[in-house]
């Protein structure tokens, strides 16, 4: 018996819903894509990344109406692979990348691919983000190596023209189940000043205004200046601040912010450092960014319990994730607020995925 | 079904969050855990929930950017201009810093 299709309707949480998708091999349809918009219909963003997940894995089958208000995705077999692909500029390669970091590892053979269009901008996860506080992350649910994001050239909104390459070597069976609820403290903070086709002086003042804030708190404070010139930067001006606050249990806690032409690089890194100041104030073990990456390999983890404990309040977002993994995976968290210790503990019985690499 | 008390910590959070036919959507679940006053007219009026359509079957114009990056109000930033909730983050951190002037 063919298993039945789910539907949703619109267009929120595509990308989860898809990789979901793409896991359980259910097959999904979206409806009511913007119907109301003047332009109805999926944007260019989300085809490029269906056209994304169908180089990844091999017999996916995607239906687009002509509108483009519904989508049908049946999903196939996660192959990986080395392949290149032009993202979009309406999003940056965050967008595009940060799942693909989850499934990557699970897929059949290595992942080597090359992503071409904007690095970083306000609305998507930066790629100094991705490398410094979501790939660290993957050691804790069994990637331990094998791992790589190299930035090839930077690309700032609206032309873009970056360049990065994403590999994963080593293939997982499953993902290990997590234990992950003691914060620590802060021991250091780590950080990453961007900038392309502007002047360099702007990213030693993106440090000196973030070091201006977070001085206070620590003395541990390295923030690296990684000036692009020429062909490797890009086709417009911009900069951009990623910071990583490490606790002493290895606990990340990250935030970015980014800059074009004309805006001050002062305000930019007190906002980035007031940023990272609220993440680390939310407490649990993991930041906003992460959260997801943590949630989704908790259910896909061997059948024992995981455990994890996030900042002290939950957003739509997690609710949204929640609910759509319980209509996946049939499977439930549990989530209890630790009014002693603070933020909230969540547990979850992993379904005991199996990816389909071969067994030596 | 008594979902939160006052000090909004004793709720049962994992009924909150799956109980589609209480809280329809994930704003009324956040709210409801927030403690925060939610009127009859917001709870008939998701419209500013952009995962629920509503009741009548139109899809809400609100954009969804599909992103987990958080958004920080500039209300919330400019709190940390306040030295007594700086002083509060202080026990976070292994060591405090150099001097309050951030030299």
């Amino acid at each position: 018996m063919a298993p039945t299709t789910l539907k949703f309707t619109g267009h929120g949480h595509f990308r989860s819903r898809l990789i979901l998708s793409t896991l359980t091999g259910r097959q999904v349809r979206f409806e009511e894509i913007r119907p109301d918009d003047l332009e109805p219909g999926l944007k260019d963003f989300e085809v490029s990344f269906l056209r994304l997940l169908e180089k990844l894995t091999n017999g996916s089958v995607i239906e687009i109406s002509y509108t483009g208000t519904t989508v049908l995705y049946r999903p196939g077999i996660l192959v990986g692979g080395k392949f290149s692909h032009e993202c979009c500029l309406s999003r940056a390669l965050g967008y595009f990348l940060e799942p693909l970091i989850f499934i990557a590892p699970l897929c059949k053979s290595p992942v080597g691919i090359t992503l071409t269009g904007i690095t970083s901008n306000d609305l998507d996860i930066g790629v100094d983000t991705l490398r410094t506080a979501i790939l660290p992350l993957l050691k804790r649910i069994g990637v331990d190596d094998g791992l790589e994001l190299r930035i090839l050239k930077r690309g700032a909104p609206p032309l873009g023209g970056g360049e990065i390459h994403f590999t994963c070597s080593k293939q997982i069976r499953h993902f290990s189940t997590l234990h992950f609820t003691t914060p620590g403290k802060i021991k250091r903070i780590r950080g990453i000043a961007s900038s392309t086709r502007v002047s360099p002086a702007i990213a030693n003042r993106l440090v000196e205004s973030t070091r201006s804030v977070l001085n206070r708190f620590i003395p541990d404070i390295y923030i690296y200046t990684d000036v692009y010139r020429g062909q490797e930067s890009g086709k417009s001006p911009g900069f951009a601040l990623s910071l990583v606050a490490e606790s002493t249990t290895g606990c990340l806690y990250s935030a970015e912010t980014t800059g074009s032409a004309g805006e001050s690089a002062d305000d930019i890194g007190i906002k980035c450092a007031r940023m990272l100041l609220c993440e680390i104030e939310k407490g649990g073990c993991v930041d906003t960014i992460g959260r997801t990456l943590l949630l989704q390999s908790m259910v896909l983890a061997s059948q024992d319990l995981s455990k994890i404990r996030i900042g002290s309040e939950p957003d739509e977002n997690m609710v949204q994730l929640l609910r759509d993994m319980q209509t996946f995976f049939a499977t439930e968290f549990i989530l209890r607020p630790d009014v002693e210790n603070g933020g909230i503990l969540v547990s979850c019985k992993g379904v005991g995925y199996q990816s389909s690499k071969k067994v030596n | 079904i008594q979902l939160y008390n006052s000090n909004h910590r004793k709720i049962d959070l994992t009924r909150l969050i799956y109980d589609t036919e209480v809280h329809h959507s994930p704003s009324q679940v956040i709210r409801t855990f927030l403690g925060l006053e939610i009127s009859d007219h917001q709870k008939e009026n998701t419209e500013d929930d952009f995962f629920q359509v509503k009741e009548n079957g139109v899809q809400p114009l609100q954009e969804n950017y599909d992103t987990f990056k958080p958004k920080y109000t500039e209300e919330l930033l400019m709190r940390w201009e306040n030295d007594d909730i700086l002083e509060r983050l202080r026990d976070r951190f292994t060591q405090s810093g150099l001097n309050v002037d951030g030299k």
